[in-house]
C-alpha cells in the first residue's frame, strides 16, 4: 500500500510570554489511501494543530519543522496558490459545529455553489443543478428547499451533511474531520458518521478523524493514534482496543475516563494535569 | 451578531427610535431632494445681484430676502444645500473606502501590516482637518474637491479603527477558517464574506461621519478655504453674511447657520439611530 499521507517528525514552536511552547513535539505517522485513522487524546494534545498542518494552516507567529506530504508533495513548499488548489481539490475538512462554519449571511445553495462558481466558472444554474446533485449524495432527500434556506433555518445535523458535501465536492483524496459530531444530539451523531464514512467510501478516499469519543473511533476507524502533549504515544488498532492490548498507561488512563453502561460508577476517573509528562518528556 | 429578542417584547425605546429613524431619514431624503430639485425649486438667479434690492428683508419677491449684493436668499440657500451633501458625499465615499480596505487589511493580517496602518491611523489622527486642509490648499488650489480631499483623509482613521475591530472580531469566525480550508484566496474571502457581515457597521459610520463632515466642510469654506465666489455654499454664507449682521441685516449668515444645523443634527442623529439599531439597543 502506497501512503497518501506522511507526516515526518512534525513540530511546532510558539513564543509565548513565558519563553518558546512546544506545540508539537515531533508527530509521525502515515495514512494509506482509502484508510481511516482516528486521532484521540485530551484537549490541548495537538490533535486540531495538527490536523490543520496538514493543509498549511499554521497559526500565526509559529514555527513549524517537519514534513507533511501528501500525495507525494510537500505542503510546506507549496507556493500559496498550489496550497489553495490543494485545499480546494485534493482535500476536504469537516468542522465541529456547522453552524459556526457556515457564513450566516448566505443562503445553502450560495454557499454550495460558491466553489464552481469561482474556478470553473459555472452557471448560476449549472453550478445550483451540481449542487443539488451532491445534497443527493448526502442523502438529503429535499435539496431544493435545503438549498434555499438559511444556516439558521436548518438543524445540525441537516447542516453537518451539507458540510460533508461542500468537503467531498471536488472528489477530495483526503477527508479531514474535527470532531464533526460533538456539536450534534446523540442520535443524530450515529447518522453522521454513518453518511461520512459511506461517501468517503465511495469514492475511496482516506479519512483522519479527530475525537474525543473512543467509541466512535474505534467503530469507523482502521487504526487509532493516541496524542498527549503535542506527540502520538501510541498507536493501536480497534481489534487491539477491544482486545484489551494496550501498551501505554496514558491509553489505559484515557479509556478508564469513559463511562460504561455495565458498571456503577459514582466517580468517573480523571487523568491528573501533568501525570504522564515525566513518561513522555523528550 | 444581533441580539434576538422574544417576539413581542418591542420596548417603548425601540418605538421611540423607529420614529426617531423614520423623522431623520424623511427629512435628510428632504434635503437630498431639494438639492437635487435647486434648479426647479429656486424662484431666482442664485448668483444673479440686483444692486436696487440690496438687503432686503423677507417679502413675496424674495422669500427669505436678500444679501449684501441683492441676490435672492432663499435660491442661494438651495443652491447651497447641492455643494453642502457633495462636499461630505465625496468625503464619505473616500474615507469609507480607504477606511475599510485598511482595516480590512489590518485585521486580516494581523502582523506588521497592522502596526503601520495603527501608527498611520495615528498619524493621521493628530492633524486636526483644518491644517490638513490647509495643507492641501497650498498645494492645490482652494476649491470644494480640495476641501473634499483633506477632510476624507482625516475621516480615514476613524472609519478604519472602527472597520478593523469590527473585522477582527470576523476574521476569526470559525467559518473564514472553514473558507481558508475550501482553498479560497484571502481577497475573495475578505471582500465576499466578511465585507459583508460588516455592512451595518459600515453604514452607521457612515451616516453620521457624513454629518460631521458637513460641519467640517463649512467650517473649511467658512474660512474661505473651500467652496469659493460665486457658487452659493452654507459655510461660505454664513461668512459673507457677517458684514451684514453689523449692518442689522443678520438673515445672511441667520438662514445659512439654521439650515447647517438642521442638516448636520439630521445626519449624525440617524447615524447613531441606525448605531444603535445593529447594536440590538444597546450602544
Amino acid at each position: 500500500m502506497n501512503s497518501l499521507l506522511e507526516v515526518t517528525d512534525l513540530r511546532m514552536v510558539m513564543p509565548t510570554t513565558h519563553g518558546p511552547t512546544e506545540l508539537l513535539r515531533g508527530v509521525s505517522f502515515t495514512v494509506a489511501r482509502g484508510e481511516a485513522v482516528g486521532i484521540v487524546g485530551e484537549s490541548g494534545s495537538g490533535k486540531t494543530l495538527t490536523l490543520r498542518s496538514l493543509i498549511g494552516l499554521t497559526p500565526r507567529g509559529s514555527s513549524v519543522s517537519g514534513q507533511v506530504r501528501v500525495d507525494g508533495e510537500s505542503v510546506m513548499d507549496l507556493s500559496p496558490r498550489r496550497l489553495r488548489g490543494l485545499r480546494r481539490e485534493q482535500v476536504g475538512m469537516i468542522f465541529q459545529d456547522p453552524h459556526a462554519a457556515i457564513n450566516p449571511v448566505y443562503r445553502v445553495g450560495d454557499f454550495l455553489t460558491e466553489p464552481w462558481r469561482r474556478s470553473p466558472r459555472l452557471e448560476r444554474a449549472a453550478a445550483t443543478e451540481r449542487a443539488a446533485a451532491l445534497l443527493a449524495r448526502v442523502r438529503i432527500t429535499d435539496p431544493e428547499r435545503v438549498l434555499a434556506s438559511f444556516p439558521h433555518q436548518l438543524s445540525g445535523g441537516m447542516l453537518q451533511r451539507v458540510m460533508i458535501a461542500a468537503a467531498v465536492m471536488h472528489d477530495p483524496g483526503l477527508l479531514l474531520a474535527d470532531e464533526p459530531t460533538t456539536a450534534l444530539d446523540v442520535t443524530t451523531q450515529s447518522e453522521v458518521l454513518a453518511l461520512m464514512n459511506e461517501v468517503r467510501a465511495e469514492h475511496g478516499a482516506s479519512l483522519i478523524l479527530i475525537t474525543h469519543d473512543i467509541g466512535v473511533v474505534a467503530a469507523v476507524c482502521d487504526r487509532i493514534l493516541v496524542m498527549y502533549r503535542g506527540r502520538v504515544v501510541e498507536e493501536l488498532t480497534p481489534a487491539q482496543l477491544y482486545a484489551g492490548e494496550i501498551s501505554e498507561p496514558y491509553t489505559e488512563a484515557l479509556l478508564s475516563c469513559r463511562p460504561e453502561v455495565t458498571r456503577r460508577q459514582d466517580r468517573l476517573p480523571v487523568v491528573a494535569a501533568g501525570a504522564f509528562d515525566e513518561r513522555y518528556a523528550d | 451578531m444581533s441580539a434576538v429578542l422574544p417576539a413581542g417584547q418591542a420596548t417603548r425605546g425601540d418605538q421611540a427610535s423607529r420614529l426617531g429613524l423614520w423623522f431623520f431619514a424623511g427629512t435628510s431624503f428632504l434635503l437630498v431632494t431639494m438639492a437635487i430639485l435647486a434648479p426647479l425649486l429656486a424662484p431666482h438667479d442664485p448668483n444673479g445681484g440686483d444692486v436696487l434690492q440690496v438687503l432686503q428683508p423677507s417679502s413675496a419677491e424674495h422669500w427669505l430676502g436678500t444679501d449684501a449684493s441683492g441676490r435672492d436668499l432663499f435660491s442661494r440657500l438651495l443652491y447651497g444645500s447641492r455643494t453642502a451633501l457633495l462636499g461630505p458625499l465625496v468625503v464619505v465615499l473616500v474615507a469609507t473606502t480607504a477606511g475599510t480596505a485598511l482595516g480590512i487589511l489590518a485585521a486580516w493580517r494581523r502582523d506588521w501590516v497592522d502596526s503601520l496602518v495603527g501608527r498611520l491611523f495615528d498619524l493621521v489622527f493628530s492633524f486636526p482637518s483644518m491644517l490638513l486642509a490647509l495643507l492641501f490648499v497650498a498645494v492645490m488650489s482652494p476649491g470644494l474637491i480640495t476641501a473634499a480631499l483633506a477632510v476624507s483623509i482625516a475621516f480615514i482613521p476613524a472609519i478604519g479603527r472602527l472597520v478593523r475591530a469590527s473585522a477582527l472580531r470576523e476574521v476569526n469566525e470559525p467559518y473564514v477558517q472553514a473558507l481558508l480550508t475550501q482553498g479560497f484566496g484571502s481577497f475573495y474571502i475578505c471582500s465576499r464574506h466578511v465585507l459583508p457581515n460588516l455592512w451595518p457597521v459600515i453604514l452607521a459610520q457612515v451616516t453620521t461621519s457624513f454629518g460631521y463632515a458637513m460641519v467640517e466642510l463649512a467650517g473649511i469654506s467658512f474660512l474661505g478655504l473651500g467652496v469659493q465666489e460665486p457658487t452659493a455654499d452654507w459655510g461660505k454664507l454664513i461668512q459673507t453674511g457677517q458684514g451684514s449682521i453689523v449692518r442689522g441685516y443678520p438673515q445672511e449668515s441667520l438662514y445659512a447657520g439654521t439650515a447647517l444645523v438642521i442638516a448636520v443634527v439630521c445626519f449624525i442623529s440617524l447615524g447613531d439611530i441606525l448605531a444603535t439599531r445593529k447594536n440590538g439597543g444597546h450602544r
